[in-house]
């Protein structure tokens, strides 16, 4: 768990310990009642010199808080009340019972698993102490001594009383049960809302539902068996934080009424409910969705209590239904054309209320080569509807890159300084000028990036912004003429869009490998290339499509899949919105814009590369850029393989061709130029076979991470990727140390490693297949819980690929880069 | 010189050599075929066929040339009607052709999009008398191979004005030449690029004008 996870436990702790019923994980049992001098205290431990001392204060000395998850191990045990700076030592066991001991009554035995004990501890002045990584710190304990998801324990502290009543010299307080479970992954959260799959893992957790899809319920009797024959009322309510939980936990269904559902059955099929036919809201404001907590009221009494599960304890809600993000948002629009001079046209989108709507974001565009800055209409409109200013600009492409960025941060630059004259002044104090996105288009694109460059290291200075206000940078099929160090997107979030119908910047010559910038970008980045989509289709000015090859997107499609995506990519990195995120990776095929092209249009394919920057936390497994022996990973484990023809080299086509000549292993790849170094592993297979990387022992620990995250792209015109012609599917498994393994088919989720864009010609040589088209795919860590799959994700030894056989499709090739476990 | 305005004489003498230029050649319909592929773009240089209008100016506020390495300032120069072949009038993202005229890269303010007309800024130094000094009927005028302008050098242009007349390119007809500067008549005084730029736009609303919103969009309304 990183920090900021641990001080939100805390704080929930301490805000739920307020409370009642709410604040305790497991209800106590062991009160003071047949003590061993007469010092019962029924509603505590037996009595004691401390600060229970023949008090009957009715408070009880030992408490819980945080959570039941096993994976989180947010469970904390606070003692208050015993003897100030006294030691003491919390134990658990298997089985509950009660005998007398010193002063007190032992409650906790062993239940054929062992009585274990935490390392020793001493109380503050006040006689108080907390004690955390429960989970964790069980891990080293014998035979079955290590908490795992869907155990039970029983805790009890033992502690010295120098003076207590009996004259034992110590005593024990009450005792608490716990039932541990999964979180169902997602960090910091219980899972509860998703779909079902038709296949293992059998249900997604996820985190954001369209507005009119079911939302389901599921609960994995392996990991919530306390559930099990348990009929519960299910609410949706509208989402809190932990505090207001905390102080406010009745439950108020947003619905009107409950759903009661009744637990059973051996598996997570069986406790798989329909709890909303997709009436639930997603439109409010400008807001992409509304979040919604659901909990499970187990014991049918209204309110958020002990025993209860809820997806969404945290300022984060359960889950999010969003609006149909590719239609206009609330706002009427004023657009302006006007002129500040030489390179200073520009074209402006602002919301017709900007007056009474405080600092609103500034997005910039700039145009390409060929382009006019009158031609994004459908960007500015889009995004000034939500609130936004758009500004379009009159972009030097002409001479190249250099001077294209000069414009960007020049107009960028004067809008910035001359609002009380643009458009008569109405954006005056209207513009958050720490709120910049900028994105290019083409030799903008690239512009973009290399404004950024110039503007990250001081080599431009402007007088209205810095660097720091600069949250976004987005290239439109961008070229690449500049080198890494001239056009590189490290220090910013950076996002990329790519037509597989492009003619223009068409993948095939070095300064077309658009993907570099992507590589380059060392903050969050991401991706989306969409099939069929031309150069000419990201505007929407008068010139044509440039596009060639089969089943081309109209410019209206592109159009509403760019709607749908730009807004979800800006209200995440701008403002911050959460359910917008999954619209950055999930599969196309399970989850798009409302208004985007229907998924019953095989024309219209979008795959997405998504990756976390460093802040995240996350654990490269194997990024293929360090330790190029194949049998080493770049986080110094083995890797072991019997698929064929694997070789890990530079991302890069190198002959200008798409055409498969058999020597050239990353044939159709255009993720660097000879300038970059951006390694990744290609392999290909006709037979059962596999790849696998053994994790650092350091972080065999996936219980607080979300996410085994990969990328891959099927090999461009490769004999086995035409004769799959299909979406590639395989498998990922997870080993345990124990060599308990679980494994998911990637198709589980929807999609598979996307088939290539069946475009020919263009000068790329015989056969048909375009540029490669690395995707993102991201399994859920919980899912390898599913259904008692019986795995210790505390302690993972191997992530292994099987291909081939069983495992998915007969034969392909597969380039895979960025094995990674996520924090989210 | 107090600066003068001659948009009107200008355009009025511009519709002969309209008239003459589309009987020549029809549209291209790059605008109006949507769909099409890109032409391979040509490496030969070649492409200029012809000079419709040569205009001297000269500025009060030089600017910046930046469609060449060495970004020279500008104070005065030509700015030139020209007909081109096709393939060179379809604007692409990748390196274009380089137009050149004489040992200047010329600035391209449309690509002849639909209408095989381009109208440049052709920066040129000033002599004694103020004026520009540039002989169009000397000048090789061209399109060089595929390059970033702003990655040109005078050694490149030395190399690309070799390669032009290895490959058999000569001056353009010296009666054309006088005839386009005939059309474009005196030397203008113009406050700035800006105003500039304004007067070069009104050019490709006369001579291209599928291109009239790019010229629009240099024409927007000024709010300094």
């Amino acid at each position: 768990m990183n920090s900021i996870l641990r001080s939100f436990a805390t704080a929930a702790a301490v805000a739920l310990v307020s409370t009642v019923a709410a604040a305790q994980v497991g209800a106590s049992y062991c009160f003071g009642v047949g003590c061993p001098c007469g010092n019962d205290d029924p509603n505590a431990g037996c009595g004691s010199f401390g600060g229970d001392f023949n008090s009957n204060t009715g408070a009880l000395l030992l408490h819980s808080g945080g959570n039941a998850s096993a994976l989180q191990d947010s469970l904390e045990f606070t003692v208050y009340g015993i003897g100030a700076n006294q030691f003491g030592v919390l134990f658990m066991g298997g089985g509950q019972g009660q005998s007398t001991f010193g002063d007190g009554l032992r409650c906790v035995t062993s239940g054929g698993r062992g009585v274990h004990r935490f390392p020793v501890f001493q109380t503050d002045f006040f006689g108080d102490v907390t004690l955390q990584n429960i989970v964790s710190g069980s891990q080293g304990f014998p035979g079955a001594g290590a908490i795992q998801p869907g155990s039970s324990w029983n805790f009890q502290v033992w502690y010295r009383d120098p003076s207590g009543p009996c004259g034992n010299g110590f005593n024990l307080t009450n005792a608490i049960p716990v039932d541990f479970f999964s979180t169902g992954g997602g960090g910091n959260h219980t899972q509860l809302a998703g779909r079902p799959l038709a296949q293992y893992p059998h249900f997604e957790y996820t985190r954001t539902f369209n507005s009119g899809d079911d939302v389901y319920l599921a609960v994995d009797p392996g990991l919530q068996p306390s559930l099990m024959g348990v009929t519960a009322d299910v609410y949706v309510v509208a989402a809190k934080g932990v505090h207001a939980w905390a102080s406010d936990p009745s439950l108020v269904d947003v619905r009107g009424a409950a759903t009661q559902v009744t637990f059973g059955g051996s598996n997570v099929q069986a406790n798989t409910f329909l709890i909303d036919a997709g009436t639930l809201n997603g439109t409010v404001g400008t807001e992409v969705g509304i979040g919604y907590d659901m909990v499970v009221d187990a014991n049918q009494n209204g309110v958020y209590d002990a025993g209860d599960l809820i997806d969404g304890l945290s300022d984060e809600a359960g889950f999010y239904v969003v609006r149909d993000v590719a239609a206009p948002g609330p706002y009427s629009v004023v657009e302006t054309l006007y002129s500040g001079g030489t390179f200073l046209g520009q074209n402006t989108f602002y919301p017709a209320n900007i007056a009474s709507l405080g600092q609103v974001p500034l997005v910039v565009v700039s145009h390409g080569n060929g382009h006019n800055y009158q031609w994004y209409d459908h960007i500015g409109n889009h995004l000034a509807s939500y609130g936004y200013v758009v500004m379009s600009h009159q972009n030097n492409t002409g001479p190249g890159i250099e001077t294209a960025s000069t414009t960007t941060l020049t107009n960028t630059d004067w809008f910035l300084g001359n609002l009380a004259t643009i458009d008569g002044g109405i954006l005056n104090g209207h513009i958050d000028s720490h709120r910049i996105t900028w994105i290019g288009h083409s030799r903008g694109g690239e512009g973009v990036v290399r404004a950024w460059t110039r503007l990250s290291t001081g080599a431009f200075v402007p007088a209205n912004f810095t660097a720091a206000d600069i949250q976004l940078v987005s290239s439109i099929a961008p070229v690449t003429f500049l080198s890494p160090t001239q056009s590189n997107p490290a220090g910013v979030n950076y996002h990329l869009w790519v037509g597989s119908s492009d003619d223009d910047v068409n993948g095939l010559v070095p300064q077309t490998h658009f993907y570099a910038l992507l590589e380059r970008a060392n903050q969050d980045r991401s991706s989306i290339t969409i099939q069929g989509a031309g150069h000419g289709a990201f505007h929407n000015g008068t010139a044509g499509l440039v596009a060639t090859g089969p089943c081309l997107l109209t410019r209206a499609e592109v159009h509403a899949i760019m709607r749908g995506q730009l807004l979800p990519l800006v209200k995440h990195y701008i403002d911050g919105d959460i359910p917008s995120k999954d619209f950055l990776w999930r599969q196309w095929e399970s989850f798009k814009p409302i208004g985007a092209p229907p998924t019953t249009n095989p024309c219209v394919v979008v795959t997405f590369d998504y990756k976390d920057g460093p802040a995240a936390g996350n654990v490269v497994l194997d990024d293929f850029s360090t330790n190029s022996a194949t049998n080493l990973s770049s986080s110094g484990q083995a890797v072991a393989f019997n698929v064929q023809n694997l070789s890990e080299e530079n991302e890069r086509d190198t002959d200008s061709s798409f055409a498969w000549t058999g020597v050239q292993g990353m044939n159709g790849m255009t993720h660097s130029l000879s300038t970059d170094q951006n390694l990744g592993t290609v392999f290909d297979w006709t037979t059962p076979s596999f790849w696998e990387v053994h994790v650092d022992p350091f972080e065999a620990d996936f219980t607080d991470d979300a996410y085994l995250s990969f990328r891959a792209a099927q090999g461009t015109r490769h004999p086995n990727t035409i004769a799959a012609l299909g979406d590639l599917d395989f498998t990922v498994t997870l080993r345990d140390v124990n060599g308990i393994t679980s494994s998911i088919k990637i198709s589980a989720y929807g999609g598979g490693i996307e088939e290539p864009y069946q475009r020919s010609g263009g000068g790329s040589g015989a056969g048909v297949g375009w540029h490669d088209e690395m995707e993102t795919v991201r399994v859920r860590l919980s899912d390898f819980l599913a259904n008692g799959s019986g795995i210790n994700l505390f302690a993972i030894d191997a992530v292994r690929f099987d291909f081939g056989g069983t495992s998915g499709s007969a034969q392909g090739r597969l380039g895979l880069d960025d094995v990674e476990i996520t924090k989210d | 010189m107090k600066p003068k305005t001659t948009l009107l004489t200008l355009s009025a003498l511009a519709l002969t050599a309209i008239a003459g230029a589309a009987a020549l050649r029809g549209p291209l319909g790059w605008f109006q075929a949507p769909n099409a592929p890109l032409p391979a773009l040509p490496v030969q240089a070649l492409g200029v066929r012809d000079v419709l209008l040569a205009q001297p100016f000269v500025l009060d506020e030089p600017y910046v040339h930046t469609w060449r390495a060495e970004q020279p300032g500008v104070s005065a120069g030509y700015v030139l009607v020209l007909e081109v072949e096709e393939p060179f009038t379809i604007p692409r993202n990748t390196a274009e052709s380089v137009l050149y005229v004489g040992d200047q890269t010329a600035e391209r303010i449309n690509w002849g999009t639909d209408s095989g007309r381009v109208v440049a800024l052709v920066p040129a130094p000033q002599g004694a008398d103020g004026l520009p000094v540039l002989d169009l009927a000397q000048a090789l005028c061209f399109y060089g191979r595929p390059e970033l302008p702003e990655r040109v050098d005078a050694a490149r242009i030395a190399e690309e004005q070799a390669l032009a007349v290895a490959q058999g390119v000569g001056p353009l007809p010296a009666a054309r030449v006088a005839e386009a500067l005939a059309t474009g008549g005196e030397v203008v005084h113009l406050a700035d690029r800006t105003t500039l730029e304004r007067y070069a736009a009104e050019l490709v609303l006369e001579y291209a004008p599928a291109e009239a919103e790019l010229a629009q969009g240099l024409l927007a309304p000024l709010v300094r």
